[in-house]
């Protein structure tokens, strides 16, 4: 499909292909939607195969991100960066900092920090070239590792898909199946273990499980056989794509609710699970605590702040399943609207006229 | 198309895609390079059949822009924009204004301007939205820049004669002018003036009536103009008229005009060397427009100064031309040398630092 085909289809207003001759730096910068403020995502960094699927995976983690700050209620827009190249070995100094001179040529319009395949290290060369960073090391003046404050809001959401079920939102012997111990996931089996659920873990890297295991009373199960288990909850926190044609039939579960990014392998897969009566946390509202913690660190970081602002998952969770149930339609659907109300809303805010509108994204 | 591939190639810097649902918006905005200063180059509309067309066209525009630039010694780099879309149907104030606000976001690294399929009326419109476009209505804007363009072109052709005759004057000589319209009417008045003889062609009849009228010049048809015998010969309408359909039927000594990409292929260039036909390179003679806009971001707007500075580019076409016959390079090469030149050399003075 073509370039601005794709992007009438989804309603993305910028793509920003940024190339720099000594790095031999290839990037996008794709900004969907600043109606709420300017564009914040993570810069991936992927050797994709094509220039075609660099286009395609910048635009789809754009979008997400449009989704993600309207339904955590954050004044910024969905953007993301992909640049193009092997994380393994095309690192260095010269990359990130051509890479935070075109950051900062969009004058705030985007903001970035770290994502799949680059650290909050890298940022700290880039950070020389751009003031438009976030999630930088603390000692770098930012906000940290923003998995604890994920995985908190991960919890959140599992604690309000059993008040959805039960009526009570305690997970006291209440069963949850964690797909994937990395940083999120394995906190979150600090959580869900301190409140005194019973829970079955698995990861592809056994080293990863012998962490978890030494530390918390855990069931394990090999990778593959965490569809099956039986639980209240399964909650993916590794991999996207993994609610498709083959694993939904097999699920034993109740609800799903997890911090992994794009968890239907597409919307119709939602459809599905709200057919077979299972209840789905949509993962853009479940797992936006990294991008609430990030965004708290405008004017200065709060960490007790990010973390009520986390804790509003429940809340939030609460009213989608509401207008679910409400309005008869399955809950990723619900949370798609919710997305959509707030960008209405807040775009009919701008046509009152104030003489000098007062920025969100302002240190 | 392989964007990564031919923006690497090329030394690109950023090329960016503008989408406004609303006003139905395609823009695209490319920055060749900002070595010298913030990218200038002019906004066309078109109704490109196939995106990849805009993309190509976009992008070899902005490149000829910083060598344009470059060359003509001012601080500023290379830019273009295109809009995909009709002129005369798409056109309206929500787009523009869409495009407006997308140049402002780029926080002046990208100053626009008309070009074809827009013009000073939607500049004005742009400029609602921001604070980078050139070229407007209002008092104290550059104006019509052709004038300035015709000044440069007549001064270039000056240049060119003293290399090949050793004398500047153009008295007496015979002159072909391929297009009577915004650069070549006002050509014409200077050659006139200084005693040139000319033949003149247009597609509409009416201007080059009004070109021999007014300056004695005598009429030829529009496809027969470029084979006139005459000393020099003067592109001033299209593009690409320099091929290998017309080079073998030119019977001129130098050819120097106001259009731009006059070579349909760097080959032609070659071919004309091979002549021994001297070429001016169209980007170093045409660039009293772009000198003429880019004095607007000197403060306020002096046409004198313009003028002025439009006339070093006689001194440019000296240098040009003198850096081909030293080198033994055709004369289109050299100009892109000395663009290069200029960038690489002005560039390393960023390497001095300087405190706050």
């Amino acid at each position: 499909m073509r370039i601005f085909e794709r992007m009438a289809k989804t309603g993305h207003e910028q793509l920003i292909f940024c190339c720099q001759g000594q790095s031999g730096l290839r990037m996008v910068i794709g900004i969907h939607d600043t109606t709420m403020g300017p564009a914040i995502g993570g810069t991936r960094m992927y050797p994709y195969a094509t220039e075609d699927e660099v286009i395609e995976d910048v635009l789809r983690l754009s979008h997400g991100m449009t989704c993600k700050s309207a339904a955590s209620g954050s004044d910024f827009g969905g953007g993301k960066a992909v640049v193009w190249g092997d994380p393994d070995t095309g690192k260095d100094e010269v990359l990130f900092r051509a890479l935070g001179r075109h950051v900062e040529s969009l004058q705030g319009r985007f903001i970035t920090g770290t994502d799949v395949g680059t650290t909050a290290q890298d940022f700290v060369w880039a950070a020389r070239e751009t003031r438009f960073l976030v999630a930088l090391p603390e000692e770098h003046g930012g906000s940290g590792d923003s998995s604890i404050t994920t995985a908190f809001g991960v919890w959140k959401g599992i604690k309000a898909c059993i008040q959805e079920l039960t009526g009570h939102p305690g997970l006291g012997d209440r069963t949850v199946a964690v797909q994937g111990l990395g940083k999120v996931g394995a906190k979150l089996v600090g959580y869900l273990c301190q409140e005194g659920a019973r829970v079955t873990v698995t990861d592809t890297d056994p080293e990863r499980v012998r962490k978890v295991v030494a530390e918390h009373t855990v069931e394990v199960c090999q990778a593959e056989a965490i569809y099956d288990v039986p639980c209240d909850v399964f909650s993916p926190c590794a991999l996207g794509g993994i609610l498709n044609d083959e694993t939904i039939p097999r699920l034993r579960c109740r609800a799903v609710s997890g911090g992994a990014n794009n968890q239907l392998a597409e919307d119709r897969h939602g459809d599905l699970l709200y057919k077979m009566g299972i209840l789905y946390a949509p993962d853009f509202v479940v797992n936006a605590g990294g991008l609430i913690q990030v965004s708290e660190e405008f004017p200065e970081f709060r960490r007790e702040r990010a973390l009520a602002r986390t804790a509003a998952i429940y809340d939030r969770l609460l009213s989608i399943f509401a207008i679910s149930r409400d309005e008869g339609i399955p809950t990723h659907r619900a949370a798609d609207l919710t997305v959509q109300r707030r960008l209405a809303a807040l775009a009919g805010l701008g046509r009152i006229h104030v003489p000098s509108p007062k920025g969100s994204a302002t240190r | 198309m392989e964007i990564f591939a031919h923006m690497t190639r090329y030394g690109f810097e950023q090329l960016v895609v503008c989408h406004d649902r609303v006003s139905g918006l395609r823009a695209l905005i490319a920055i060749h390079s900002t070595t010298l200063g913030p990218a200038l180059g002019g906004c066309r509309m078109y109704p490109y059949a196939d995106e990849d067309d805009a993309i190509m066209d976009v992008l070899r525009l902005a490149r000829g822009m910083t060598y344009k630039n470059a060359a003509a010694g001012l601080d500023i780099g290379g830019g273009k924009a295109v809009i995909i879309g009709d002129p005369r149907r798409d056109k309206n104030e929500l787009l523009l204004r869409a495009f407006g606000r997308f140049i402002q976001t780029l926080g002046g690294r990208y100053y626009t301007a008309e070009d074809s399929g827009t013009s000073v009326e939607d500049m004005d419109v742009i400029g609602r939205e921001t604070d980078y476009v050139l070229g407007l209505s209002a008092s104290g804007s550059s104006g019509d820049p052709s004038p300035v363009t015709a000044l440069g072109v007549w001064r270039g052709m000056k240049a060119a004669a003293a290399m090949r005759w050793g004398d500047e004057s153009l008295k007496g000589r015979v002159i072909a002018i391929q297009g009577a319209g915004h650069v070549g009417y006002p050509l014409a008045r200077h050659l006139a003036d200084e005693g040139a003889q000319l033949v003149v062609a247009d597609v509409a009849a009416e201007r080059a009536e009004r070109v021999a009228r007014e300056f004695g010049a005598q009429v030829a048809a529009p496809d027969a103009i470029h084979a006139v015998r005459c000393d020099i010969l003067s592109p001033n309408a299209l593009g690409a008229t320099l091929s290998s359909r017309t080079i073998p039927a030119l019977k001129c000594a130098i050819v120097a005009g106001g259009a731009n990409n006059q070579l349909a292929t760097e080959s032609d260039g070659d071919e004309l060397e091979r002549r021994g036909i001297l070429y001016v390179p169209d980007y170093i003679i045409n660039a009293g427009g772009v000198i003429n806009v880019a004095d607007e971001l000197e403060g306020a707007y002096n046409r004198d100064r313009a003028l002025k500075r439009a006339g070093t580019i006689q001194d440019n076409v000296r240098r040009v031309l003198e850096l081909a016959a030293s080198e033994g390079i055709p004369t289109y090469q050299a100009a892109d040398r000395m663009a290069e030149g200029r960038m690489s050399a002005i560039g390393r003075l960023h390497h001095i630092y300087l405190p706050a």
